[in-house]
């Protein structure tokens, strides 16, 4: 048998790749947890569909995608990381190592993120038809560089960046019930952090998933400061390492390049949190504004 | 003991992987060959009273093994189970483990308990191995370890997926040792790949394939089945099902064609199990022409 | 010290010897006995073959099966004292995840201790109502997550009762968990009635979780409860206030699942569908 020349065992290594990828994105569209939270975003659009028109606040609906697409997502990725190395240990015969399976896998997780996209131009396609009433935040108030950035950071990057987390917690941590434990602990740390008195906004901008506008209360509809074009920025930076920080658990990694590329991202993270949280909107404000001692 | 398996059927979606088999097992050891896929496991675990197969029925000394509950804790009082190694719990001990099956089994006082388990994994070699933990222990270990707690309590059914897997010949000597003794008073069902194991073991064989029984009986006859069909060659026929190269230098032939008249020097050679087997089971070779 | 001698020429009478060797005689003649043959090896040869060997034997066998058991963690110790019997605690001891559930909700419980300030207000509750029913959730997860398939296919053809063992373990988890989320709830909501409203929640997802158990896997049926009872308490805390997911009106539904849950949990363990088990 004569030895495949360099060239022709990339293009083989390249094409099982994509193999890979492919097989992945079909486990994924598989995965109970993806179905349910789809047949629930399904229910979340009904649900848009009934009310849009009344002074609900638009804005605060992206937690649907978030929560049925992400956090749900940490638990699914968790689960295919898991089943993949199992897999890949009874086959034996995949010579492919696991930070190429977690970058297949990271691939993968394009199911979710158009899933939220599909949801979001659902979203903006209601809103266009049925504008919401006045007295609520959205475009007009808001620039639409403000509204879209914001829309897209909290939905379909949430979407990347829940099975991201999953696949993280998949690599480094062994314990079983990790993945939910980290989907909870996203959850409560999310609820406790946000729109709260006792943490300041910024603690509330270096969440992973943070809230921008949160509904009427008090006859008042909220939106919270911060710039969320930085923000954006530094969600998709907090996803790519991730995934960085998961290929980084394979030994036979190029370690050190991983750091360069690591260190690069987190300026980048440290760099846009950073200007999300002193640009853009100063202070929360309220529609309609506050008459007498204004806040 | 008398295990009878009436007409049993048993598919997963589209694979059938029984397909109306009937048996009739005493006391003794019983061999169950076949290739993978053939069925082998699915039987087993219907034997062993946790698969309910399609249609058909399993009786054991008269008990219905899927009528009513009573019925099958009875069995199941009585049977010793050992399915196919999938996974391990890997934390415990050899002695933690089998004290866990123990008291599945209903054994209570823990005094009584300690002794059978002790019992078993001397029987089985592993005697000075009670406090290792299983993930220390080496693949034909764990098997041994598998094996002991389909002991316990001198059950009259012993269903047994593979039991020297991975064992090495030493330690399977002393397995088959404790398998025969088994064998005297109780009805033994041995599925393996190992035809040295059932030829050394096993009184009768089933041979099982596609779902379906090709071969139930002594084991003689299946080995005289391969009478006359297989040769020792000075070189490689390329008319046999089969053939390879002997230790010995010489190739052994198995089935096809007889060798012609004028051909290299071939002479009869004696029938193994493992040539009657692979004549029952073997795909039919591709006819190719025969050098002249 | 001198070294023991007997006494002159005096012996026990062989009667006593025997007394001794079969564990009859008072606490005094024993007394005296052992003292003399402590110091007589005469006595002793002769002693050695009035015991009776089975008794000798059970006493060696006992002993290597008391240094091969493995330890049982202090909690099942602790229980074995409260009564739990001797075939219950090996089969609670076999798995670690009792231990790990424990250690969940001990971390629960120093979690919401520390962030006890910053739980005041409406999303502190929803914090905590999203966590504490779902600790035992976690704790079920882990049992049977951690089974291998190859046990459960062993335990499946042993004449134990399957249902039991179920209840067994669930029973372990609501005993491990549920005492250390009400300290949590203490410390983090301090007392009154809401402090309660979460155990029949906590019930009913336990039921629920295995009862989905006997279908699906584990690790899809745990997530699924926890996750939808997480959505529903951020979807209450975002409409009204999370405590409208467990105040009194509600209630009675947590109890309708628990019921539903526990009956088809039960009607599929007698059809031979356990959790985490071949079906």
């Amino acid at each position: 048998m004569t030895a495949a020349t360099a060239p022709a065992r990339l293009a083989r290594r390249e094409a099982v790749l994509w193999q890979l990828t492919l097989l992945e994105i079909r486990r994924y569209l598989r995965h109970p947890l993806y179905l349910l939270g789809v047949a629930l975003l399904l229910l979340s659009v009904a649900g848009m569909v009934a009310s849009s028109g009344s002074d609900q606040s638009p804005l605060s609906a992206p937690i649907a995608p978030a929560f049925l697409m992400g956090v749900f997502g940490v638990v699914a990725a968790a689960q295919l990381a898991a089943s993949g190395r199992r897999l890949g240990r009874g086959a034996g015969a995949v010579p492919l190592p696991e930070r190429t399976r977690s970058l297949a896998l990271a691939v993968a997780f394009v199911v979710p993120v158009l899933t939220a996209a599909a949801w979001l131009a659902t979203f903006l396609v209601i809103y266009h038809v049925n504008p919401p009433a006045d007295g609520v935040w959205w475009f007009g108030p808001l620039s639409a560089g403000h509204v879209l950035s914001m829309l897209v950071g909290t939905t379909v990057v949430s979407a990347f960046g829940g099975p991201a987390l999953g696949l993280l917690v998949a690599r480094w941590v062994r314990w079983r019930p990790a993945p939910l434990v980290a989907a909870l602990l996203l959850v409560v740390a999310g609820m406790v952090t946000q729109g709260s008195d006792t943490f300041p906004r910024t603690v509330g901008l270096l969440m992973p998933w943070t809230q921008w506008s949160a509904g009427v209360t008090d006859g008042r509809a909220v939106y919270y400061g911060g710039s969320p074009q930085w923000w954006l920025v530094y969600a998709l930076a907090l996803c790519v390492l991730a995934v960085l920080a998961a290929m980084y658990r394979d030994p036979d990694a190029d370690r050190p390049r991983y750091r360069v590329a690591a260190a690069v991202v987190v300026l980048i993270a440290v760099v846009s949190v950073s200007l999300a949280a002193t640009t853009g909107v100063d202070h929360t404000r309220y529609l309609p504004a506050a008459t007498a001692s204004g806040s | 003991m008398t295990v009878v398996v009436e007409t049993v059927s048993k598919s997963y979606g589209s694979v059938h992987a029984l397909r109306d088999v009937s048996l009739r097992l005493d006391t003794g050891i019983t061999g169950l060959l076949g290739p993978n896929g053939a069925g082998k496991t699915t039987l087993l675990s219907a034997l062993g009273t946790v698969l309910r197969p399609d249609t058909g029925r399993v009786t054991v000394d008269g008990r219905d093994a899927y009528g009513s509950t009573a019925e099958r804790i009875e069995i199941r009082r009585r049977l010793g189970y050992l399915p196919q190694e999938v996974g391990f719990p890997r934390s415990m001990t050899a002695f933690g483990f089998v004290e866990y099956i123990a008291v599945l089994k209903e054994w209570d006082d823990p005094r009584a308990r300690g002794a059978e388990v002790n019992r078993v994994l001397d029987l089985v070699g592993l005697a000075d191995r009670g406090r290792t933990r299983v993930r220390a222990l080496s693949g034909g270990q764990r098997r041994r370890l598998s094996l002991a707690q389909a002991l316990l309590g001198d059950p009259h059914l012993l269903v047994l997926d593979e039991p020297t897997t991975g064992v090495d010949p030493e330690q399977r000597a002393v397995l088959r040792q404790v398998l025969s003794r088994s064998g005297e008073r109780a009805c033994v069902l041995l599925a393996t790949h190992q035809t040295e194991d059932i030829a050394a073991l096993c009184d009768r064989v089933v041979v099982l394939a596609g779902g379906s029984v090709r071969f139930d009986g002594v084991v003689r006859e299946l080995v005289e089945s391969a009478r006359g069909r297989v040769w020792l060659s000075d070189r490689e026929y390329p008319g046999a099902r089969v053939s390879w190269r002997t230790g010995t230098g010489r190739y052994r032939c198995v089935g096809g064609e007889a060798p012609p008249a004028d051909a290299e020097p071939a002479e009869p050679a004696e029938p193994t199990l493992e040539d009657a087997y692979l004549l029952l089971v073997g795909a039919p070779a591709k006819t190719k022409a025969v050098a002249a | 010290m001198s070294t023991l001698t007997p006494n002159s020429s005096w012996h026990p009478p062989s009667a006593s010897l025997a007394e001794y060797a079969t564990g009859q005689p008072s606490a005094v003649t024993a007394a005296s006995v052992e003292a003399h043959l402590v110091a007589c090896p005469e006595c002793r040869r002769a002693v050695a073959p009035l015991a009776p060997t089975a008794v000798v034997e059970a006493g060696r066998v006992g002993l290597r099966s008391a240094l091969q058991r493995p330890r049982a963690p202090w909690a099942v110790r602790l229980a074995r004292r409260a009564g739990l019997s001797d075939p219950d605690a090996v089969l609670l001891t076999a798995s670690s995840a009792l231990r790990d559930s424990w250690i969940v909700s001990l971390v629960v419980v120093l979690g919401f201790a520390a962030a006890a300030p910053s739980f005041a207000g409406g999303l502190g509750d929803a914090a905590f109502l999203v966590i504490a029913p779902l600790v035992p959730v976690v704790g079920v997860a882990l049992v049977y997550a951690g089974t291998e398939p190859t046990i459960e296919a062993i335990a499946g053809a042993a004449p134990y009762s399957q249902l039991r063992l179920l209840l067994l373990r669930a029973a372990a988890v609501l005993v491990t968990t549920l005492p250390l989320v009400a300290l949590s709830a203490l410390l983090a909501r301090g007392g009154g009635w809401s402090m309660f409203g979460w155990l029949l929640p906590s019930l009913a997802f336990t039921a629920a979780v295995l009862a989905l158990s006997t279908w699906v896997a584990v690790e899809v049926a745990s997530p699924v409860v926890a996750l939808l009872w997480t959505g529903t308490v951020c979807a209450a805390a975002f409409h009204q206030s999370a405590q409208a997911v467990v105040s009194a009106a509600v209630q009675p539904l947590y109890l309708v699942l628990a019921a539903g849950a526990a009956a088809a949990v039960a009607v599929q363990v007698r059809r031979g569908h356990t959790p985490g088990g071949i079906a």
